[in-house]
């Protein structure tokens, strides 16, 4: 047993890890590094100097998704077979394969089919964006027409039993709220992610939307409904105690639902644009949401009451309305000049158009058609009818591209989006400034500057630096510095980062022969 | 039954430990100990990615000194003196400089290996159970094979891709001479 037992530690000790590691090397890729291809290649072909067996193959698509691809090892050549239809723009081959003798070695490639990806600094409106507008036009829709029945019962047909039509109008909205704001969570997340469709029965667009800011109006649209739900229920024909309450509970949590995402609520100063953005939502639940009650209404006996008192309540909700409205205008805008040239500024200008045009009509029907009514014109109320129904048209078309905003950055964001990275290291030895932009998520280009620890001038005699992902079993992507006339030192090409978040950044400085310097630091990309 | 299992992990063990193929430069020695003189032989197992190595270069750290190397058959040898950061006493006599870098120029083509031999004093200023660290550099036709990071304390030189090649240093056994 002894002898047994020695062997084995014999063994053991055999098997512990040697002083240094045998590791093959690239020699060769097709595609080389920061090819630029046609067409998605057959095969991608990895040469190493000695023979190799493949450990992990992760393909990374230039929207970031991550599979994984099998390869064949045949003695030094590794054939990758890449994922069906890969997608123009630029695309990573993160490598691992196990020399002869166990050591593992990996690396990272890449290369673009068609052309190299432009960084998306701008337009966000790719495929998976348009579902969330959707969705989230479909949650604001539900909100607006269930808070807006329970707002005209309890304020403006002042609790009494309403038109026909009313209650299913208000409670079938009620009820669309709950599936309209788990799909605004779901798509969100998609988009986040950049995930298909399919990934729905994953966990993880869930996950993403979840942390959304649109969550929060998700939450506040489903307790607004439920109020709104509530404060619907009439027993008798006549209203219960304290649901006109909530009513007003069910209006004010609308109006802040709307003052927890989108861009209009993070302009600068927020201190403003929030509360302007809670205004506007206020208003425009009234508006919008009290009207298709209004022409249900025009049926029954109490029409010009009801329209007397829509007006009455309407007038200072309009002024609101438009005083936030601009507000924000010109907040998100910048500069008038701004606003027009781009995407953003021709939405809200498309928007404004037809605000002017329910502004017209509301007009129209309150001075002309209301007093035709109330002096029994004949074809008053027809006209009334049709009036108030065009005002509805539009008012759902101005929600629609309310929800379109979501696919245009305003041109405030586009200032800020412009603007690079910055990042300082400073160690005794050695400092470097450097610029990564744009700093998002696709292709980005590093530049750097180098000085001695007391700000003295320094020229390295070489750098390399290295972005790892310790959330991801990726390998290190490097990026290779060129020093440039002026003593700043450029990426030699732009380095493609699929993902946002903390990237571990590694700065190898080479300030003579023998000894080299490693900077670290954390990069956040955005997405 | 237990002879042959004995024999068996015996052989196996063997197997494993004949491995060739280090494809860092390492030194041959492990350990070497304080106040005593050790010959240090530089494995070089292969070129700069493909490349034959045309310069082997090392430089001494502080704490070895009265380094001589060993010339080689077909290279060059050339060493540069500097001055050491502390005094030493060697022999009785006081020592403040001496070599710091051997450079070897030659041709090792990169699918044969070699080794590059030297001799120094390991002064007691190396700490004991701590590991001195060598940066090596090959030098090629375009470009270098830089053996030179050294880990950080808590870090673990497997985990560096270039690391210099290091090598214990044992506590004193008995006074040398």
């Amino acid at each position: 047993m002894p002898r047994l037992l020695s062997s084995m530690l014999l063994l053991l000790a055999a098997l512990l890890p040697l002083d240094a590691f045998a590791h093959a090397q690239l020699r060769q890729s097709q595609p080389a590094a920061n090819a630029v291809l046609e067409a998605a290649p057959e095969m991608v072909v990895l040469r190493f100097n000695e023979p190799i067996a493949p450990l992990v193959l992760r393909w990374i698509t230039p929207a970031g998704t991550e599979t994984e691809v099998q390869g064949q090892a045949q003695d030094e050549t590794l054939l990758v077979t890449p994922p069906a239809d890969p997608g123009r723009g630029t695309h990573l081959l993160s490598w691992r394969v196990v020399s002869s003798d166990g050591h593992p070695v990996g690396g990272m490639l890449a290369f673009s089919i068609g052309h190299a990806s432009a960084t998306d600094v701008g337009n966000p409106a790719e495929a998976t964006a348009w579902p969330a507008a959707i969705a989230r036009f479909t949650l604001t829709l539900a909100l607006v027409l269930a808070v807006g029945g329970a707002i005209f019962r309890h304020f403006v047909a002042d609790g009494a039993a309403s038109a026909p039509g009313t209650s299913f109008l208000a409670q079938f909205s009620g009820f669309a709220i709950l599936p309209a704001a788990l799909a605004a969570i779901a798509t969100q997340g998609l988009d986040m992610q950049g995930l298909p469709a399919s990934a729905l029965l994953t966990s993880a667009p869930w996950r993403a939307g979840l942390e959304a800011p649109v969550a929060v109006t998700a939450m506040l649209a489903i307790l607004a409904g439920l109020l709104a739900l509530l404060a619907l229920r009439v027993v008798d024909g006549k209203a219960l105690p304290g649901t006109k309450a909530m009513a007003g509970a069910a209006w004010l949590l609308a109006a802040a639902s709307f003052a927890t995402s989108g861009h209009a609520t993070v302009a600068e100063p927020r201190m403003l644009s929030t509360p302007a953005v809670a205004a506007h939502g206020f208003a425009l639940v009234f508006w919008i949401g009290c009207l298709p009650y209004l022409l249900l209404a025009m049926r029954g006996e109490r029409a010009l009451i009801a329209l007397v008192r829509f007006s009455r309540i309407a007038l200072p909700l309009v002024v609101l309305l438009l005083a936030s409205g601009l507000g924000l205008a010109a907040l998100q805008a910048g500069s008038p000049e701004a606003l027009l040239a781009s995407d953003y500024g021709r939405v809200l200008a498309a928007k404004l158009v037809l605000v002017a045009a329910m502004l017209a009509l509301a007009l129209f029907n309150r001075f002309r058609l209301t007093p035709a009514l109330a002096g029994k014109d004949a074809g008053a109320d027809v006209a009334l009818k049709r009036s108030i129904g065009a005002e509805i048209v539009l008012g759902i078309a101005v929600l629609a591209l309310a929800s379109a905003f979501r696919l245009t950055p305003p041109p405030r964001a586009l200032a800020d989006q412009a603007e690079p990275v910055l990042m300082h290291i400073h160690t005794d030895r050695l400092m470097a400034d450097i610029e990564i932009s744009p700093g998002r998520v696709g292709a980005n280009g590093f530049s750097l500057f180098f000085q001695t620890g007391d700000f003295q001038p320094f020229t390295p005699q070489a750098a390399e630096i290295t972005l790892q992902r310790t959330d991801r079993e990726i390998e290190n992507i490097r990026v290779k510095l060129q020093p440039a006339e002026d003593g700043t030192w450029h990426a030699t090409a732009l380095a493609q980062l699929p993902w946002p978040g903390a990237w571990s950044m590694r700065i190898a400085v080479l300030i003579n022969d023998f000894e080299v310097v490693p900077l670290t630091e954390t990069l956040f990309l955005e997405p | 039954m237990k002879t042959i299992l004995a024999a068996t992990f015996a052989a196996a063990s063997l197997l494993l430990t004949a491995q060739g193929a280090q494809a860092h430069a390492t030194f041959a020695e492990a350990e070497v100990t304080q106040n005593s003189t050790a010959r240090l032989t530089l494995r070089v197992p292969h070129g700069c990615e493909g490349q034959a190595t045309l310069k082997v270069r090392i430089r001494i750290p502080e704490g070895i000194i009265a380094v001589k190397p060993m010339p080689k058959a077909g290279w060059t040898l050339e060493t540069v003196t500097g001055a050491y950061a502390n005094s030493y006493e060697l022999y009785g006599a006081k020592v403040t400089e001496g070599v710091k870098e051997i450079i070897w120029t030659g041709n090792l083509p990169d699918a044969f290996y070699d080794e590059f031999v030297f001799r120094g004093r390991i002064t007691d200023t190396l700490a004991a159970d701590k590991t001195v660290f060598i940066p090596v550099v090959q030098d090629c036709a375009n470009g270098a094979e830089r053996w030179i990071e050294i880990p950080k304390d808590g870090q673990d030189a497997h985990d560096l891709e270039s690391p210099a090649p290091g090598i214990t240093v044992k506590k004193a056994g008995h006074s040398a001479h």
